[in-house]
């Protein structure tokens, strides 16, 4: 899932300061699962700035809603009225969401609530992990399921490298060192030959380096 | 006027004392509004600030203390709540109101007079 977290209130404060009446919109996607911007965040980030505007006595107004998605039309285009109705929209989407609304609504300011982290994986109740750097062409299956691009802090295809120290990463002890866990799990695997593989250069027009990115299914489209 | 006080309270721990408490013939007074709720647990940081917002100027949640929770980490789940209100309170400057937990063993009169009379 797509990782999130709120930006500081004081940030969200200043966004919304000028504006008399705001749409705090939520998003049941990633953003439900990881705790940052579904029903639950966007009530209460909705409750906080009206506190801080009763406290400031300003008039200031919320609407709270909540959609399955913000980065699908149907959902999207589903809050019209909500939206005609308010000065500025405040999503507590990801950053797909926040620009997907901007898109389907010009000429209404749409700001975002959270900071939007990465694609990760629930480790334990309110901890995530990066997992996955969106290369765009996956190697996961010659390094036994642990992503280097991501995983290592140098995103090294051929590692580990000089710092590598009992397991950890010499970036911080805190971090798993990835060609340590692709040397473990490629033994548990019986496949240790693939960990000595040179790996060419990777091909990163596949990644952000070529540009903005399109997936097209030709055979849903009509 | 007294400050308005909403006193959530679990309909377990606390709701006993209480219910002792009127024995002592010791009665609410009419600023204190109590609401049950089946366990603190089911509290949520948006219920605490709401409270706020409507006009309550202390916002209590009473639950049970670590060991004695009947749905295991209820109270511990409230406290969290509680603490994260309180920090957004302040972040946004809020001094008007104030939002607290206490953990009460069920039965404890004592420790809810003393609550009550601090209030
Ligand atoms: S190799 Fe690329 S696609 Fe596969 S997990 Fe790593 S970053 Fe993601
Ligand atoms: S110590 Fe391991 S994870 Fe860290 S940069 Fe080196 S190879 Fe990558």
């Amino acid at each position: 899932m797509i990782v999130a977290e709120r930006k500081p209130i004081e940030e969200i404060i200043k966004m919304v300061e000028k504006h008399e009446s705001i749409l705090v919109l939520g998003c049941g996607g990633c953003v439900t699962v990881c705790l940052a911007g579904g029903e639950k965040e966007a009530e209460q980030l909705a409750t906080t700035l009206r506190l801080y505007f009763q406290k400031e006595n300003k008039p200031f107004k919320t609407i709270t809603t909540t959609i399955t998605r913000q980065c699908d039309p149907e959902y999207v285009k589903s809050v019209a009225e909500e939206v005609a109705k308010v000065d500025a929209v405040l999503s507590t989407a990801c950053g797909v969401g926040v620009q997907f609304m901007a898109e389907n609504y010009p000429g209404k300011w749409v700001y975002p609530a959270l900071n939007t982290k990465f694609a990760g994986a629930n480790l334990e109740l309110g901890v995530w992990g990066e997992r996955c750097g969106l290369c765009g062409e996956c190697i996961l299956h010659l390094t036994g399921g642990v992503c280097p691009v991501i995983r290592c802090s140098k995103s090294l295809l051929n590692g580990p490298c000089g710092g590598s120290q009992n397991g950890k990463c010499e970036v911080s002890s805190e971090i798993d060192c990835a060609w340590q866990l692709i040397y473990d799990r490629l033994k548990s695997l019986n496949s240790l030959d693939l960990i000595l593989k040179i790996q060419p250069p990777k091909d990163w027009s596949k990644a952000r380096d070529g540009g903005p990115r399109k997936v097209v299914k030709e055979e849903v489209r009509l | 006027m007294a400050a308005k006080v909403l006193i959530y309270q679990c309909s377990y721990c606390s709701y006993l004392t209480f219910d002792l408490l009127s024995q002592y013939k010791v009665s609410l007074q009419d600023n204190i509004f109590l609401t049950d709720l089946p366990c603190t647990g089911t509290i949520s940081v948006n219920m605490l600030l709401e409270a706020v917002e409507n006009g309550f100027e202390k916002v209590l949640v009473l639950g049970g203390t670590g060991n004695d929770c009947r749905f295991l980490k209820g109270s511990q789940r409230a406290q969290k709540r509680v603490e994260e209100a309180v920090k957004i309170l302040r972040e946004i400057g809020y001094d008007k109101a104030s939002i607290a937990f206490y953990g009460l063993k069920p039965g404890d009169v004592d420790s809810l007079k003393n609550i009550l009379n601090t209030i």
